[in-house]
């Protein structure tokens, strides 16, 4: 399959530079998404998301048409609508590039959104380390403004919205759709308990919408051009385009725009250019951020959709793959995987908390040469209840762990029988 | 009320109401289900993940693990706790949780009483299968009362939720994440919290502790306990006082669902250490030399009939207290009866008059007198008067969880206490002036011009919207600043509110743990008529029970003065005091946590104590003491059979209200219409006192106010020095400055360094209670 221009209209992934100025931005169609949903009721701006079947691009892949629904429309109290821009997900760059490339098409995005649901106010959640994002952003805020996109009565149509970015304070559960909430109302970036879901009680205890920057991006293209226009990329239950990346062991490592589904196999060898490291064959690929199980070669055709890859055990995830040749020794790429999400665990439910850094301890022993018999059992009986947390975090930890564990059982028997080399 | 649906728990079938916790459901069913972070006053939270089970909606739908603790129960729903799935994802968390757990249990103080320790034996838990050091934290100060040991935390976050979600406090959190999560301060120091011996309980493992138990440690099994009612206010908190061999140790609070539930305060918990003072009187004196106790009560009885003989019944007084049950109250009573004496209740006329028009509208059962979980469900506040954090701790937790729930509270008194942080509008008037405000509400129309100035006018009608709009408005008034006009205005305030559709609650913070049962028996003197018969020299005996004359306000400053114009005094006490130390005969009797007998809290609930038979305990409950000085007097017939028939004077509607009550009951509260009189109609609030401009309030502390929480322990180092306050623009008119040490020597007789405090009233000088009596060791003790 061949790559797309559709969120990435304005921008050379191959190399973001500068980012898309409004006068640009303009010239090329901007704000006609915009346009197009003022000239509509707010319910069908919704009718024609839901249409779409748009899926949210934040990994999760919910249908963001079913998760719009559940705000309480005749509510007339404050509504917010937020944009995840938390991006911390190990291998994952994909909101990096739209958010420094393009930023009107986030604002645009968002004021569809803003206007669909009528949430007359913003925020831009974004990563720590994306500040120098975060001002590229606030730049663009100013210019949406000086324009009349953004503030009071938005190109007379008598809806306002106001949109402001908030840097986080840098950790990886930020991103976690409740505790982006508590950590923007300034509380610990714990998640909160579902129900009731943020679309009922969000920040500040309001209707809120939580979204992805990709699945924002996706908007004003939707509503410029239709939602059949929109599904005919993609496949059936799949629609669109994805921003899909490598990093790891390949030749080239960058990210595509690509039409949904497109084969992994593809997406390593034609796009990535296949092994970085002549020899050494690829032998394991993480497929959508570092928080999906591993995929092996003989999974390698599996297309990259979110219904295909979950049908292989995995999930599609950000669709940013995390690639590994022979010459990695997975049980330290284990090691690695577990350090990230011991540092990482907010400290809330207890198997996330002890569990995952008791695997971690048994992992890092076996790499130092001290494994003994038996810890595999007693990792994978761990690893077994990270399933039953209290946020998806710790499921996250357990699907790279646990199929490290079963796919490359024999490189940890190595190591265990190897005790005392190092 | 909810719909009633049935659930099955492991084949048998649970009858819950639909949305109750299902939980809760279970443990209400008397099915234990493993948990640490669920609490019934604090809700669930989701964080242990040891409450798990299968569950699934209905017998014929797949079964998921879920955590008990986060689903409502629905009609139908079927429940597994004993799943092998189920079993054992909770033997991994126990697990989990005890792979950095110090394994402690046999010198751990909490051993005996721990939860993680039951858990862990419960799930089967026994065998330790990591090899990797434990994580380590350092402990905190956190004062004198709760004892830090951070090692122990199992981070069910249950301490921060209830320390800054439900108490409201803010000087304690939980810092870090991952596996550094920290329970604490940012820094060492005192908790400042009035409610934070709770820590204690709350937390299921060891890691809060209570300092001072710790010290002299006793396992929780060798403790010996009786259930009792705290006596440090007239809230009257279930505890539970233990006792090992016969040393007071501790106290816990004790279920009452309808009056402390869980929780008590700090000067309830470490205040009941005067049962461990030094001064504790252990034998009796009669004219100076220390006798068998037999031989006093029998010189003494022999005395007052002698005087009585001599100078007839009217020269024969006592005094008796609100801090002694009613027994002994009636017992004293009785013997006064016997002699043809005379018996007054009171410290001072004031104090009479308020408590007295105070327990006739709590009693007469016209409005209805809300209970602390009652409180909890007020959709609306007002304080009048005083202090709730000082006067009476747990009401302030109460109108807290109001508060928190959303109900407005308006604060009128003199100076801001804690609870003023939490309110939706606090004004500050001079001592008094709280019933002008409030009659402005009542009459419900703009005053004559000048009446109200404008913040007091904008206070009434913020007032008068909210009070409208409320369905269960409450009303709080202190009656420890013994101010007649402020309870009959608080009192005619929430008559008015009461409408057909909703009554409006009252609830008065009398001065002492028994004020309402002292104030509904025999009171035949007033205080101050009394004092003046002293020192005329008509008084020739007196006896006073319970009660140390130098600290509670009567007018006896001078008790050595006093004493000296009576021939003879007679001091029935636990420990020594000022009072004591200057009567002619000494009679000890049994501390509060060691005596029998009954208690009328501030909702005039009855509730009963009982004495433990503690071995080498030295003496008994006053009452007995004093039925036997009856005795002594030959009145045979007054007691017997009736013993305390005064006490059940007090009922005579249903005499076995109280005869029929028993320890740890929830208590009856007592109703008795027309037994005081109660203000015919508002009345205006007495003159009060100015001197160099200034009028004097007292500032009713926790720590501090309260005797016996002063007489020993932990508490009396939480008391302030003394001090003196003013509104900052007294202090600069009198040219004063923070910190300087302020000479009011001349008109309120005293001298203490000043506190510049913007929250007092100007025109106000404050002045802490400080009920400190420099302690008394007794010769014997000496010897
Ligand atoms: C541990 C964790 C981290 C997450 N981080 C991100 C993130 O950085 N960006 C993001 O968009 N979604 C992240 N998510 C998913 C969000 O919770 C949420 O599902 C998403 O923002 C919804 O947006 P969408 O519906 O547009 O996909 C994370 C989820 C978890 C459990
Ligand atoms: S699984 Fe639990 S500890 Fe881990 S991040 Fe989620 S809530 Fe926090
Ligand atoms: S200190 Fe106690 S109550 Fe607080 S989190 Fe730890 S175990 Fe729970
Ligand atoms: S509130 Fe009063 S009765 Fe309750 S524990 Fe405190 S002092 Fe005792
Ligand atoms: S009690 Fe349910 S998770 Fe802790």
């Amino acid at each position: 399959m061949a790559q797309v221009k559709v969120l990435t209209k304005n921008i050379d992934l191959a190399n973001v530079g500068a980012p898309c100025d409004y006068q640009r931005y303009m010239d090329n169609g901007g704000y006609e998404g915009a346009k197009a949903a003022f000239a509509k009721q707010p319910q069908e701006v919704q009718q024609i998301v839901k249409d779409s079947n748009l899926r949210g691009r934040g990994g999760a892949g919910f249908p963001t048409g079913l998760k719009w629904s559940f705000v309480p429309m005749n509510f007339t109290g404050q509504k917010y609508l937020v944009c995840n821009c938390d991006e911390m997900e190990p291998g994952t760059f994909k909101d990096r590039a739209l958010l420094y490339g393009d930023p009107h098409q986030l604002i645009e995005g968002m004021l569809i959104a803003a206007y669909a649901m009528q949430m007359t106010v913003g925020y831009i959640f974004i990563r720590w380390e994306y500040r120098k994002g975060a001002a590229l952003v606030d730049a663009a805020l100013e210019e949406a403004r000086k324009n009349g996109w953004l503030g009071k009565n938005i190109q007379g149509s008598g809806f306002d919205f106001h949109l402001e970015t908030h840097l986080s304070a840098g950790r990886y559960i930020c991103g976690e759709e409740t505790a982006l909430l508590n950590s923007l109302e300034g509380l610990r970036a714990n998640p909160r308990s579902k129900p009731p879901f943020p679309q009922i009680k969000g920040f500040l205890g309001q209707p809120t919408i939580v979204n992805n920057v990709e699945t924002f991006g996706n908007l004003p293209h939707i509503l410029a051009h239709g939602a059949e226009w929109y599904k005919k990329m993609g496949t059936e239950t799949s629609a669109g385009t994805k921003i899909m990346g490598a990093s790891g062991r390949v030749k080239n490592p960058r990210l595509w725009e690509l039409p949904l589904g497109v084969s992994l196999r593809e997406l390593i060898y034609d796009y990535a250019g296949g092994p970085a490291r002549s020899g050494q064959d690829i032998k394991a690929v993480i497929p959508g951020g570092l928080s999906t199980p591993l995929l092996v070669p003989d999974e390698f055709d599996t297309l990259m959709d979110f219904d295909s890859v979950a049908k292989a055990g995995s999930r599609l995830g950000t669709a940013c793959i995390i690639v590994f040749d022979q010459g990695d020794n997975m049980v330290e790429a284990t090691e690695n995987i577990m350090r990230f999400y011991r540092r990482e665990s907010c400290g809330f439910c207890t198997p996330c908390r002890e569990g995952i850094p008791w695997i971690w301890n048994m992992v890092n022993a076996i790499t130092q040469r001290e494994g003994k018999e038996g810890d595999m059992e007693l990792m994978a009986e761990a690893g077994r209840w990270l399933s039953h947390t209290f946020c998806a975090f710790a499921p996250g930890a357990q699907g790279p762990f646990l199929s490290a564990l079963e796919k490359f059982r024999g490189e940890f028997e190595e190591f265990i029988r190897a005790r005392g080399a190092a | 009320m909810a719909d009633n649906i049935k659930i099955t728990v492991d084949g048998q079938v649970v009858e819950t109401s639909a949305g109750e916790n299902l939980l809760q459901a279970c443990i209400n069913a008397g099915i234990l289900v493993p948990h640490f972070c669920y609490h019934e006053a604090l809700g669930e939270a989701g964080a242990c993940r040891l409450c798990a089970a299968m569950v699934s909606a209905s017998a014929d739908k797949p079964a998921r693990l879920e955590m008990t603790c986060m689903l409502k129960a629905a009609d139908g729903m079927v429940v597994s706790l004993n799943d092998p799935y189920a079993e054992g994802f909770r033997k991994g968390v126990i697990e989990d949780l005890m792979l950095n757990h110090p394994h402690d249990c046999p010198v751990c103080d909490e051993g005996g009483e721990c939860s993680l320790q039951d858990m862990t034996v419960t799930t089967q838990h026994i065998h330790r299968r990591t090899r990797f050091p434990k994580r380590t934290y350092e402990n905190q100060y956190l004062g004198p009362l709760v004892h830090h040991e951070m090692n122990r935390c199992i981070t069910c976050y249950r301490c921060v939720r209830y320390y800054r979600d439900y108490a409201l406090g803010d000087d304690f959190g939980v810092f870090g994440s991952r596996d550094r999560v920290y329970f604490g301060r940012v820094r060492d120091g005192v908790l400042q919290s009035e409610f934070s011996g709770n820590l204690i309980d709350v937390c299921p493992t060891g890691v809060f502790t209570n300092k001072i138990f710790r010290e002299v440690y006793s396992r929780p099994w060798d403790l010996q306990t009786r259930r009792s009612v705290c006596v440090n206010c007239s809230v009257g908190c279930n505890v539970l006082p233990a006792f090992r061999h016969t040393t007071f140790r501790r106290i816990v609070p004790e279920r009452n669902d309808e009056v402390n539930r869980f929780f008590m305060c700090d000067r309830g918990r470490y205040g009941g250490e005067f049962t461990n003072v030094p001064s504790r009187l252990k034998t009796a004196r009669f004219e100076g030399p220390c006798l068998p106790v037999e031989e006093v009560t029998a010189r003494t009885a022999a005395k007052l009939k002698q005087i009585a003989a001599e100078h007839g019944g009217g020269a024969i007084a006592a005094i008796g207290s609100p801090r002694a049950s009613l027994e002994a109250n009636a017992a004293l009573s009785m013997l006064m009866k016997s002699l043809g004496g005379r018996i007054s209740m009171f410290a001072n006329n004031a104090e009479r008059d308020a408590v007295r028009r105070a327990t006739a509208i709590t009693v007469s059962g016209e409005l209805n007198i809300a209970s602390l979980p009652e409180m909890e469900k007020a959709d609306f506040v007002l304080c009048v008067g005083g202090d709730v954090t000082g006067e009476a701790p747990m009401m302030d937790l109460s109108i807290r969880q109001a508060q928190r729930a959303g109900a407005p509270v308006f604060i009128i008194s003199p100076r801001a206490g804690k609870l003023d942080s939490f309110s939706t509008n606090s004004l500050r008037v001079k001592p008094g002036e709280e019933s002008s405000v409030l009659d402005h509400v009542l009459s419900g129309s703009v005053p004559p011009k000048g009446a109200l100035s404008g913040e007091q006018t904008d206070f009434a009608e913020a007032l008068i919207s909210a009070l409208g709009s409320a369905k269960h408005p409450l009303v709080v008034c202190s009656v420890l600043h013994e101010d007649i006009g402020v309870v009959d205005a608080a009192y005619w305030l929430a008559k008015r509110a009461s409408r057909l559709d909703r009554k409006c609650a009252i609830a008065f913070m009398f001065p002492s743990a028994n004020s309402v049962g002292a104030a509904l028996l025999r009171d035949d003197v007033a205080p101050e008529t009394l004092h003046a018969d002293i020192s005329a020299g008509k008084i020739k005996a007196l006896v006073v029970l319970e009660r140390n004359l130098a600290l509670d306000g009567s007018p006896f400053s001078d008790i050595e003065a006093a004493f000296s114009k009576v021939e003879f005094t007679c001091a029935i006490d636990f420990h020594e005091n000022a009072t004591t130390q200057q009567a002619s005969a000494v009679v000890p009797c049994a501390s509060h946590y060691s005596s029998f007998g009954s208690f009328l809290n501030y909702e005039g609930r009855a509730q009963r104590f009982d004495s433990l038979p503690i071995p080498g305990e030295w003496s008994r409950s006053a009452g007995e003491m004093l039925l036997s000085l009856v005795e002594a007097t030959g009145n045979e017939e007054a007691i017997g059979e009736a013993a305390f028939s005064d006490v059940y004077e007090i009922t005579p509607e249903s005499n076995t209200a109280l005869e029929a009550l028993a320890v740890g009951d929830l208590g009856n509260r007592v109703r008795l219409a027309g037994k005081l009189p109660v203000a015919k109609s508002p009345r205006r609030n007495l003159q009060t006192a100015t001197h160099n401009g200034l009028v004097a309030w007292n500032i009713e502390l926790c720590f501090g106010s309260e005797e016996l929480s002063m007489l020993h322990g932990p508490t009396r180092e939480l008391a302030p020095q003394p001090f003196v306050e003013l509104n900052p623009a007294d202090a600069e008119s009198r040219k004063l400055s923070e910190g300087e040490v302020a000479d009011f020597s001349a008109d309120f007789g005293l001298v203490a360094p000043l506190r510049l405090n913007a929250n007092l009233a100007p025109g106000v000088i404050a002045i802490p209670v400080l009920k400190t009596e420099t302690a008394i060791v007794p010769e014997e003790v000496k010897a």
